[in-house]
């Protein structure tokens, strides 16, 4: 059975992928390749792993004010995310996901982190800010 | 401007401005008196710029614009982040004049306070660059939250701003009590209070800091010394001194009434501080870089007097960053000879901390006095000291260090 989670939906839209899950803050400017999706930043605990088309999973945005239009470059080059989902979003990645149109979900009714691990299957609807999970066989 | 009255543009900033409103709870928009805006260099923004062209954006408040990236005087020895091609000089000189046409005053720089971008205390802002915010929270007592670029852009397209955070009250009270007494401040360095700052900021994470104990007159230099690092090792929105910042004629103004938390800093956690922020313990350099924030009028005449009669190291770089404004008035004065007569260069509406183009430029060991570009220049290892020490470092080509 799926869990279902509970949330705010602040970019509406529907998405979903494998999920891809930082308990560390994300920076997309300096911290991932643009070109491939790839995370960069040295000693990330995601680093050398790709974010392209998964459901990203992290507590909240750090870094520069420019990584808003990194997003959207991903999202134009097709190395972006499927969709999002934040323990508390801050104003950066939020105006980064609009910007892109990427499905983006905060404040779920249980932990992200927690509950949902790497690998596992995860459906994201933006528009009523709901999250289904499949736990990963094995 | 939400139903499209005021064109596509005002349409679509209003409505990102009222989702951020949402996401933060915010009751209303309150009217801006300035943004500043600042673009990534991603070819892709392009045609966002373009679509609100099209719909018709102007700027409806005060607008600046931070460093685009190209230094006129240099382009092809300094280049960009991204290198020093043709392609990414267009990229740059595209964007820059997409937001000339909707209304920015192209400043170039990152002091854009200390230029003509005035405020006054509860002025609202939205401005990219965290230590002008730092700074004009603090010292102007104006309101602005750290924003994104993108947020910048629609509150300057829209003239409005969403009421959250540190635009309100409760926001704004001083919740950690700094006590430096134990110091002496009559031998500090612009280096000591960075790095005081720079442990103060590690120390109280995204509170607000009431620093008592420090001496009683401050320079526009020493307090944005302070300023600046302090949403690098935290996320610091502002500080309080008592009897000099206009929130905090005294100290239980400063802390809304309330009893704030007591931390003592001790000299031994300032000079900690050094080992925190240099990322390389090496003696050897490639480069000394000044100029994360911009440098002052001030600071670049003691730079080009120090270096009269001097000679940078062979196989160092010495890059002096500031706006062109203040170098227009260096080249009058005779400063910018001085500093390019010693081998120097004085650069111009270059980002000198995270858009910083050492790496591009092959550099590998850089100085700097910049708390904030030893953490964000990417791609390099940094060395720490004060303006004199990396200088003498410029002229014999090795780090002394403290």
């Amino acid at each position: 059975m799926p869990i279902i989670l509970r949330g705010r939906g602040l970019v509406k839209g529907r998405a979903e992928g494998e999920a891809l899950v930082s308990k560390q803050p994300i920076s997309f400017v300096g911290g991932v390749d643009p070109d491939t999706g790839v995370v960069i930043e040295k000693g990330h605990e995601l680093e050398g792993q790709s974010i392209k088309g998964r459901v990203l999973i992290f507590p909240f945005g750090k870094g520069t004010t420019y990584n808003p239009f990194a997003l959207f470059a991903m999202k134009k080059r097709e190395t972006a995310p499927a969709a999002i989902i934040n323990v508390k979003t801050e104003e950066i990645v939020l105006t980064g996901a609009i910007l892109a149109q990427i499905p983006f979900i905060d404040r779920l009714d249980q932990d992200p982190l927690r509950v949902i691990g790497s690998g596992d299957y995860v459906k994201v609807d933006g528009d009523t800010g709901t999250v289904e999970v499949t736990k990963r066989r094995g | 401007m939400l139903d499209g009255e005021y064109g596509a543009a005002a349409q679509e900033a209003m409505s990102i401005l009222v989702r951020i409103a949402e996401a933060y709870g915010a009751k209303r928009m309150v009217p801006a008196k300035s943004a500043h805006v600042a673009a990534g260099l991603f070819p892709e923004e392009v045609e966002w710029y373009e679509r609100l062209l099209e719909g018709g954006a102007k700027f409806r408040c005060f607008t600046t614009r931070h460093p685009w990236g190209i230094d006129y005087d240099h382009f092809e020895e300094v280049g960009t982040v991204y290198g020093n091609t043709p392609e990414i000089k267009e990229i740059a000189e595209m964007i820059f004049s997409y937001s000339l046409k909707m209304g920015a005053i192209p400043m170039g720089t990152c002091i854009q306070y200390l230029l003509g971008d005035f405020l006054l205390p509860g002025d609202a802002f939205s401005w990219t660059g965290s230590s002008g915010v730092v700074f004009a929270n603090s010292v102007l007592g104006a309101r602005g939250n750290m924003e994104g670029a993108v947020t910048n852009y629609c509150v300057a397209i829209t003239g409005r701003i969403p009421e959250y955070g540190m635009l309100l009250d409760e926001n704004r009270r001083g919740k950690v009590l700094v006590d430096c007494s134990g110091m002496d401040f009559s031998t500090f360095t612009d280096a000591d209070y960075g790095a005081l700052a720079f442990h103060v900021g590690k120390v109280v994470g995204d509170e607000i800091p009431v620093f008592v104990g420090l001496p009683r007159k401050m320079t526009l230099e020493q307090l944005r010394a302070i300023a600046s690092p302090l949403h690098v090792s935290g996320a610091v929105p502002m500080f309080h001194i008592p009897g000099l910042t206009p929130e905090a004629p005294t100290l239980e103004a400063a802390s809304g009434g309330e009893k704030p938390e007591r931390v003592q800093v001790e000299m031994s956690e300032v000079k900690r501080a050094y080992d925190e922020i240099a990322t390389t313990g090496e003696d050897r350099l490639d480069m000394v870089s000044l100029g994360c924030p911009h440098l002052t009028y001030q600071e670049i005449r003691e730079i080009a007097e120090f270096l009269e009669g001097k000679r940078v190291h062979e196989g160092v770089k010495l890059w002096v960053g500031t706006s062109y404004q203040v170098k227009v008035v260096a080249d009058r004065a005779g400063w910018t000879q001085k500093i390019e007569r010693a081998g120097g260069l004085l650069v111009t509406n270059l980002c000198m901390g995270p858009g910083a183009p050492f790496a591009a430029r092959g550099m590998r060991v850089v100085a700097t006095n910049s708390p904030r570009s030893a953490y964000y220049a990417p791609g390099v290892e940094h060395l720490y000291g004060s303006t004199r020490e990396c200088l003498e470092a410029a002229i014999t080509g090795r780090w002394r260090g403290r």
